[in-house]
């Protein structure tokens, strides 16, 4: 406090004017320093201490005028400074009642106490404190609570009697029409919220079955809790507007994950096996169909080989027999001698006159020979 | 002039403390009850009435006392609760209440401190009453609605003439302690495990059926081809001895003459082979043709 203040030179803010006033003849000490030093502290000089404290108090605002003044003495500029400090003064007052929402904000305007209007943004006035006040709301502005930060929060009993982790996100706003709602009906709006969203979420999860919030069932899930949760804050008429609820997660607990995960994995091998199998029979049945056209091939060749042989062989046949029945008994002689000849003439002959009683030897290496060579 | 400075001070310092003793303010989201040396004199802003501003009272001798006026919520501590089948669970709920009499409110409970331990306390047995009749499943999933609306009751009847009234009493949680979660975990995985190997198998009864079918289909391909192979060697085998019966047929006699000499020449053909033979046998195919006219006879 300036007045407290026991140093000297002029850092309190009546030094200065008291340095320009100079009623004590004190050179820039604080008015109020000299006589401590000067007398001795009896009560008499306590009294008048306190006396001019007071004086000063009083002026106080006129030494703060009183820089313009100059040197001259206080009591000529008391009705001055005092119109100038009340002057500022209420004009701070009135300021108090000048608002400046922001776009995406409402202001609350409360005229003691009681509920008058919301500000949209802009410049606003209304009576200064504390005649009228105003508190400043985000009420255009999405809010998102986040619901399942810990286990506790996130793991819930489903119907089936499982567990299941579920992490979810509120997106709300206040209450477009009724904004003020959220801070007059309810006395903390957020936690009333997540309270409210928890116990809803967990009432759904409770009737919905594992493998449905897990899985499928989400959609359904978030628009359920959406739904009843809306219907709580209408019912507490909290000023608060759900715009959606977002699961972020529900699965597993993590003390389980890896026997959900290896389900997972279970229909993946299931699946590949299947491939395989898929594969070896995209394998062989083709080779199958292939060996099958083989074979047929083979066996149409082998019939129009042996249709074709036998043809040649009938043509030869009739016309050697056509030629014959001209001549019988020559032809047949003639191709006789002719097969004798070419039977005779190229093979290697060894003619033995049975009669001479010679036992012929016969060397068994060219046999052997000539049958190796067959 | 200083004493009448200091009387100035003084008497406008009173004026202030009397004014601002005369004067007080009901916001919107509070109730006020005045008092005259402990006589209640009037209720502002009770709920239901729309009273807050400013209000006027006797100085010193009346005070104000004031209340929320709003929705009021109380977290009460987790309860452990054994349902019907002695299997425990742990509740957590909370309150959504509003003095409505602030005269019996202050008559019967004071301050709000006062009122939530009390609150709290009725809480927990209306629930313990209400859950302890009821099954698990039932606190969990079919009853919670109807469940929450008999606690809201019960805990309104037993906290009735406080001057509170009951908005809502809602389960947050009803959980499994721990070593039941345990428990409910270990039968999680182990219905998860059992689900793995029933894919697991299931695949591979596919896949053996998969693969049994295509050795099947092989099987049955090949043998068609083989079938229907042999019917064409047959076809051709056939049209071939029809071939030659009709040729032959026109001189059996001639055919076997001369199917001999082709005979014997195809036995002999080679060239180096070697023939050890007397000379009475020079006619060396004669036999062939012997045994030809022998079939023939």
């Amino acid at each position: 406090m300036p007045w407290d203040d026991k140093t000297k030179g002029s850092g309190g803010p009546w030094g200065g004017g008291g340095g320009g006033g100079d009623k004590d003849g004190g050179e820039g000490n604080s008015p109020w320093k000299r006589p401590a030093g000067g007398s001795g502290g009896d009560l008499e000089d306590q009294m008048r201490r306190m006396q001019e404290r007071f004086r000063q108090r009083g002026n106080g605002g006129g030494g703060g005028g009183g820089r313009r003044g100059g040197g001259g003495s206080v009591p000529n500029f008391g009705p001055l400074g005092v119109l100038v400090l009340g002057g500022v003064a209420v004009l701070a007052w009135v300021l108090t009642g000048v608002v400046v929402v922001d776009e995406g904000s409402r202001a609350a305007v409360f005229r003691f106490g009681q509920w008058q209007t919301n500000f949209t943004p802009g410049l606003h006035f209304h009576l200064p404190a504390p005649i009228e006040t105003h508190v400043v709301m985000p009420s255009e502005k999405q809010q998102q609570t986040l619901i399942g930060n810990d286990n506790n929060e996130a793991l819930m009993l489903t119907g089936d009697e499982n567990i299941v982790d579920v992490r979810f996100r509120v997106f709300w706003f206040y209450d477009p029409a009724n904004p003020e709602n959220f801070i007059l009906n309810v006395d903390d709006g957020a936690e009333l919220l997540k309270a409210s969203a928890e116990s809803v979420m967990r009432e759904v999860v409770g009737k919905s079955n594992l493998n449905d919030v897990i899985t499928t069932g989400r959609g359904t899930i978030s628009a359920q809790v959406k739904a009843q949760l809306q219907a709580l804050m209408d019912d507490y008429r909290a000023g608060i507007q759900v715009q959606n609820v977002e699961i972020q997660e529900a699965a597993a607990p993590a003390q389980v994950r890896p026997a959900f995960i290896d389900v997972v994995n279970a229909g993946q091998d299931a699946e590949k096996t299947i491939q395989e199998a898929n594969k070896y029979a995209n394998d062989i049945i083709p080779r199958a169909e292939g060996q099958a056209q083989q074979v047929q091939q083979d066996a149409e060749a082998y019939r129009e080989q042996v249709v074709a042989n036998a043809t040649g062989e009938a043509s030869r046949f009739n016309a050697i027999l056509d030629e014959y029945r001209k001549a019988p008994q020559v032809t047949r002689e003639r191709m006789y001698l002719e097969t004798m000849e070419r039977v005779l003439g190229n093979s290697d002959k060894l003619v033995l006159d049975s009669g001479s009683g010679a036992v012929p030897y016969l060397p068994i290496d060219p046999v052997r020979s000539n049958k190796q060579g067959n | 002039m200083r004493g009448f400075a200091i009387f100035t001070f003084i008497l406008a310092a009173l004026a202030v403390i009397v004014g601002m003793n005369s004067f007080f303010i009901v916001n919107q989201t509070e109730q006020a009850l005045v008092l005259q040396v402990g006589k209640a004199q009037a209720a502002y802003n009770a709920p239901g009435q729309s009273q807050a501003g400013l209000k006027m009272k006797v100085p010193f001798f009346q005070n104000v006392i004031k209340y929320d006026r709003r929705n009021v919520g109380l977290d009460i501590p987790n309860i452990d609760v054994f349902a019907s089948n002695q299997e425990q669970l742990i509740v957590d709920a909370f309150v959504r209440y509003q003095i409505s009499d602030p005269l019996a409110f202050y008559q019967r409970l004071g301050t709000q401190r006062t009122a939530e331990n009390q609150l709290s306390q009725f809480t927990n047995s209306a629930i313990r009453n209400a859950l302890a009749k009821k099954l698990p499943e039932e606190i969990i999933s079919s009853q919670r609605a109807t469940l929450m609306d008999q606690i809201r009751t019960d805990l309104s009847n037993s906290i009735a003439g406080n001057g509170i009234s009951i908005i809502d009493v809602r389960i947050r949680r009803a959980d499994l302690p721990q070593d039941v979660s345990e428990r409910v975990f270990r039968r999680m995985e182990a219905a998860r495990n059992q689900e793995a190997e029933l894919i697991r198998a299931n695949g591979d009864k596919q896949a053996r059926a998969i693969r049994a079918k295509a050795d099947r289909d092989r099987t049955v391909i090949l043998a068609e081809a083989n079938q229907k192979s042999e019917e064409i060697r047959g076809e051709g085998d056939a049209k071939r001895n029809e071939i030659y019966a009709s040729a032959y047929g026109r001189d059996p006699e001639f055919f076997r003459f001369q199917r001999a000499l082709i005979a014997c020449e195809q036995s002999l053909k080679k060239e180096s082979t070697r023939l050890v033979i007397g000379p009475d046998n020079l006619g060396l195919c004669d036999e062939f043709i012997a045994a030809a006219r022998k079939s023939a006879n």
